[in-house]
């Protein structure tokens, strides 16, 4: 288990290096630079000579690895420049809004895990009953549904007509609970589905056979051997589902006021402040692979074939 | 291939759904024929009207006719979905398709950048590509489409590594079958239908993904209407004129599902083994 974690976070290293030279490349790249940015924004544009300057006391002459090895030790220190548009530093953005980003996104998950477990096993049990068939319309309407429709749909419900949660704004528990059900429900859809025909696959498998001529009773087959079983894929999938979930959330943070992560790269591109998009690009990627690495744990606990095989090896 | 056909053919659903796809797509491709009014149109004193005859849908905060709005707001977007989907299947089975044939060092290294570039959330991905192609409904098209075909790459790449270690394959091989051969009569036919599966059913999620980013102002320009850039507009307006958030929210999601149950059906015919 635990050389398994070790060589899967070695193996993260050139990830995580890969992603670090791309964003950096982005900055690079970028037609935009921190000095003709802060100049264009006071109105004024001092000579060529000065702006080269300028460029050079920031060591923005030197070459691609010299540059992208000053970056990325001052990265690493917590340094990540300021914003081009507001001057604030970067790191400081990030403290501040990436926080909310995880909330929702943990608390979509958390609303998902809680509904669609239910829905699923519950969708596999009665299966090609009625309930079964509402089920599956239900999650076939879910994943269609647009979230950012949805989540207005909802604003419109609940916050305008009904008036019971408020249209907009962060911070607060009642004001998580709109965006986190907005992008919980497109989850519910698709995991409830996938809970069902997990649990499906398992039902016909000859060791629950066995366990039923053993004398086993239906509730101890579900709780401690199906759904365990048919939750290892699921787990899976939920990893590479943050993925989504992460860039989804920008939609719904514009929509709903949150004030997250996603917004501050929305600005980021439309004002073309590289720095904050660069930081917003290496702190989607890490969350994610961690995410992944953490799911990949998970299983890992879960499945005693993985465990096995990887001993092996 | 012809098996396919056949078997697509035969099933009644599909090719009802199939007709109810194009007939869809069509409509909303010719609907601003059908348009009563000038859809960009501004009349200051026609604001957030209600339905009535002239408008049969109302007006939006600029006193345009909402119903034409709706009837232009869905040419470009389907267009450029149709666009997406078709180049990046395309585009990405043939790269995947080459990596495999390619084999050795150059396989390997190749996949393992695609890897790594998918360690990157694709939202994320399209949001730089966007920063870097500039705002705008082409633009943007542009930037989901380089990021979105590394999918089918990977999916045609794995494919045809499965049916590199199958037995016909092999057997074409010992049999001297040239290997151009092989990869026209025996790989892609088998790799196709799969691909065509993943590709219906990855039209309506390109569709939300493309109307997201209008909702988020970096798709369609004003004053073009845009079914998702008219979301965005209504929600300021929302108490007044509720309508506004309705019909294009719901335009996109009859789409959506509608492709969504061809992408299904075609999958139970082509590839039945997930139930």
């Amino acid at each position: 288990m635990l050389r398994y974690f070790f060589r899967r976070v070695i193996a993260l290293v050139p990830v995580v290096f890969i992603v670090s030279v791309f964003s950096f490349a982005l900055l690079y790249m970028a037609p935009s630079d921190p000095i003709t940015m802060k100049y264009a924004k006071r109105g004024e544009m001092p000579p060529a000579e000065v702006i080269a300057q300028e460029k050079a006391a920031l060591g923005l002459d030197k070459g691609f690895v010299q540059q992208y090895s000053n970056w990325l030790t001052k990265a690493l220190r917590g340094d990540w420049g300021s914003s081009y548009d507001t001057n604030q530093p970067v790191a400081e953005i990030m403290k501040s809004k990436l926080p909310n980003t995880v909330l929702l996104t943990f608390s979509a998950v958390l609303i998902m895990l809680v509904f669609a477990y239910p829905l699923g096993i519950l969708a596999a049990v009665c299966r090609n009953r009625w309930i079964d068939y509402a089920i599956r319309l239900f999650s076939f309407w879910g994943t269609a549904m647009p979230t950012f429709w949805l989540g207005l749909l909802l604003m419109y419900w609940m916050g305008v007509r009904l008036r019971l949660l408020p249209v907009m704004g962060s911070g607060d528990f009642k004001h998580l609970v709109l965006p986190a059900t907005s992008l919980a429900i497109w989850m519910i859809a698709l995991y409830c589905r996938r809970i069902r025909s997990g649990i499906v696959a398992e039902i016909n498998k000859d060791y629950v056979t066995g366990l039923k001529a053993r004398g086993y009773s239906n509730t101890r087959i579900y709780l401690r051997h199906i759904i365990p079983n048919a939750s290892i894929s699921i787990l899976v999938m939920l990893g590479l589902s943050i993925g989504d979930l992460l860039g989804g959330s920008m939609v719904v943070e514009v929509i709903f006021g949150w004030q997250g992560i996603g917004s501050v790269a929305l600005e980021a591109v439309a004002y073309r402040d590289y720095v904050v998009l660069q930081a917003y690009v290496v702190w989607m990627a890490i969350i994610y692979t961690f995410v992944n690495l953490a799911a990949d744990m998970l299983v890992c606990l879960i499945n005693p074939k993985v465990r096995l095989t990887e001993k092996a090896v | 291939m012809n098996i396919w056909i056949k078997k697509i053919t035969e099933n009644k659903i599909f090719c009802l759904l199939l007709t109810l796809n194009i007939l869809l797509v069509v409509f909303f491709l010719f609907a601003p024929q059908f348009a009563p009014n000038s859809p960009i149109e501004i009349h200051a004193d026609h604001t957030l009207l209600d339905s009535s005859g002239q408008y049969p849908l109302g007006t939006d905060q600029l006193g345009r006719c909402f119903l034409s709005r709706l009837l232009y707001g869905g040419k470009s977007s389907l267009l450029m979905t149709i666009g997406i989907v078709v180049f990046i299947s395309l585009a990405g089975t043939t790269v995947g398709i080459m990596a495999a044939l390619a084999g050795g060092a150059a396989e390997q290294i190749f996949m393992r950048f695609l890897d790594v570039v998918l360690a990157i959330p694709s939202m994320v991905l399209v949001l730089v590509m966007v920063s870097i192609f500039g705002n705008g409904i082409v633009t943007t098209t542009i930037a989901i489409m380089s990021v979105s075909w590394i999918t089918y790459a990977r999916i045609s790449h794995s494919l045809v590594l499965e049916f590199r270690e199958s037995n016909f394959i092999k057997q074409a091989h010992m049999g001297g079958v040239r290997s151009v051969r092989i990869l026209f009569k025996y790989v892609l036919p088998n790799v196709f239908p799969h691909i065509i599966v993943v590709a219906t059913q990855d039209f309506g999620d390109k569709l939300l993904l493309l109307s997201s980013l209008s909702l988020l102002g970096l798709g369609a320009q004003p004053p073009t209407p845009e079914w998702g850039y008219m979301l965005s507009e209504g929600k300021q307006f929302m108490q007044r004129a509720p309508w506004l958030l309705f019909y294009p929210g719901f335009l996109i999601f009859i789409h959506v599902i509608m492709f969504n149950l061809l992408g299904d059906r075609l999958q139970d015919i082509l590839d039945p083994k997930e139930t």
